[in-house]
């Protein structure tokens, strides 16, 4: 062979090579990217995120939900039980607009929505209007086979491809 | 007569094209068009199916004329209402999202008569709910669920196929089980898998 034969065909297996690299690299990362990741914090550590700074006071289950106002308590649905985070926005940016949601997370990576209580609490839900320090409640509603699985409350920042941080109660 | 290599480079490729395309498409020779990038989970009723991570299971079939919720009928047809009951368990780690749905009867596709179509179950919960089709009478043998979740994008998605089990020979027999019956529905139910 002629060496502009051998200089075309190292031309194509350079480009062979680089098509082959970043379609392994891709696949990775793609991979790697698909579920949403997360970060343990140390036990009571506060999370900033799009600069609001927040805190888990306590992580408590409970076979029944009181109503805080009147006097019943209300049962999950079968096979399940509630648990409340009790949390704390600290410090707030001027002018923030928090887009993130707080969800319950399993070690197993299973996250939980929070649900709206069926009873009256004395704390209510987050309110973007209220000025920090802010303390509010979140209520879910898990299988009770994963109450001693619970790793904390994960803050999913929509707006980033960062790891969400995973708040844990304080020690 | 001899081709300038440059064309006969561009009629190769074309010719590879044409190859590559006749041969995908003789090896799904029976796919048909809703079918088309989907990969089939079949079953039937009483047996659980595995998809996206969890079980689902059609566990009853009813037919009537007239839908009825909390006692207070809600809806009348001059047709048949087919409702299913379905059991669906999140033995995954993300939703079981499954709130599409249609009955197939042969060419005939009957989409589901309200929303949700299907389950959204959350994981460790196994949830029951109703679900209801207006049909034409006269053409029920071979009922079919289609049950799945669409997406925007999606690459290869997993379709439930559920078949009811009505032959031509047991249509008649389904058809007078729903005559002046009215069907209550709408009570979900959910609990945590034990």
């Amino acid at each position: 062979m002629t060496s502009h034969t051998w200089r075309r065909l190292l031309m194509l297996l350079t480009a062979s090579s680089l098509v082959a690299v970043y379609l392994v690299w891709w696949v990775g990362y793609a991979t790697a990217h698909q579920d949403t990741r997360y970060r343990a914090l140390p036990a009571g550590a506060p999370a900033t995120v799009q600069g609001t700074t927040v805190r888990l006071e306590q992580l408590t289950r409970t076979a029944r939900l009181a109503d805080q106002i009147g006097d019943r308590t209300v049962a999950p649905v079968p096979g399940a039980l509630w648990v409340v985070a009790r949390l704390q926005i600290v410090q707030h940016q001027p002018g923030p607009t928090w887009t993130s949601s707080f969800l319950l997370l399993a070690t197993t990576g299973a996250t939980w929505q929070s649900t709206y209580p069926p009873v009256s609490r004395t704390l209510g839900a987050y309110d973007s209007s209220k000025p920090a320090p802010q303390e509010f409640e979140q209520v879910y509603e898990v299988p009770a086979t994963m109450a001693s699985r619970l790793a904390g409350i994960a803050i999913e920042d929509s707006t980033s491809p960062a790891r969400g941080p995973v708040l844990r109660p304080p020690g | 007569m001899t081709l300038p290599p440059r064309l006969a480079s561009v009629l190769l490729a074309i010719g590879c094209v044409a190859v590559a395309t006749v041969g995908l498409r003789s090896t799904q020779p029976d796919v048909d068009a809703r079918d088309y990038n989907v990969q089939i989970v079949p079953g039937r009723v009483g047996q659980a199916v595995h998809i996206r991570g969890g079980e689902l299971e059609v566990t009853n079939v009813r037919f009537g004329s007239a839908l009825a919720e909390y006692g207070e009928v809600s809806d009348r047809t001059a047709g048949m209402f087919v409702v299913l009951t379905i059991e669906a368990s999140d033995t995954g780690t993300k939703d079981l999202q499954l709130t599409d749905s249609r009955l197939f009867s042969h060419e005939i596709t009957y989409d589901s008569y309200g929303f949700p179509g299907g389950p959204l179950v959350n994981p460790g919960f196994r949830s029951t709910l109703d679900v209801a089709f207006e049909v034409d009478p006269d053409l029920i043998d071979d009922l079919t669920l289609d049950i799945y979740q669409s997406q925007l994008i999606s690459g290869y998605a997993q379709h439930a196929r559920i078949s009811l089990g009505i032959t031509a020979e047991t249509a008649e027999r389904w058809r007078a089980s729903g005559r002046g019956r009215t069907l209550e529905v709408g009570k979900e139910s959910r609990q945590g898998i034990g």
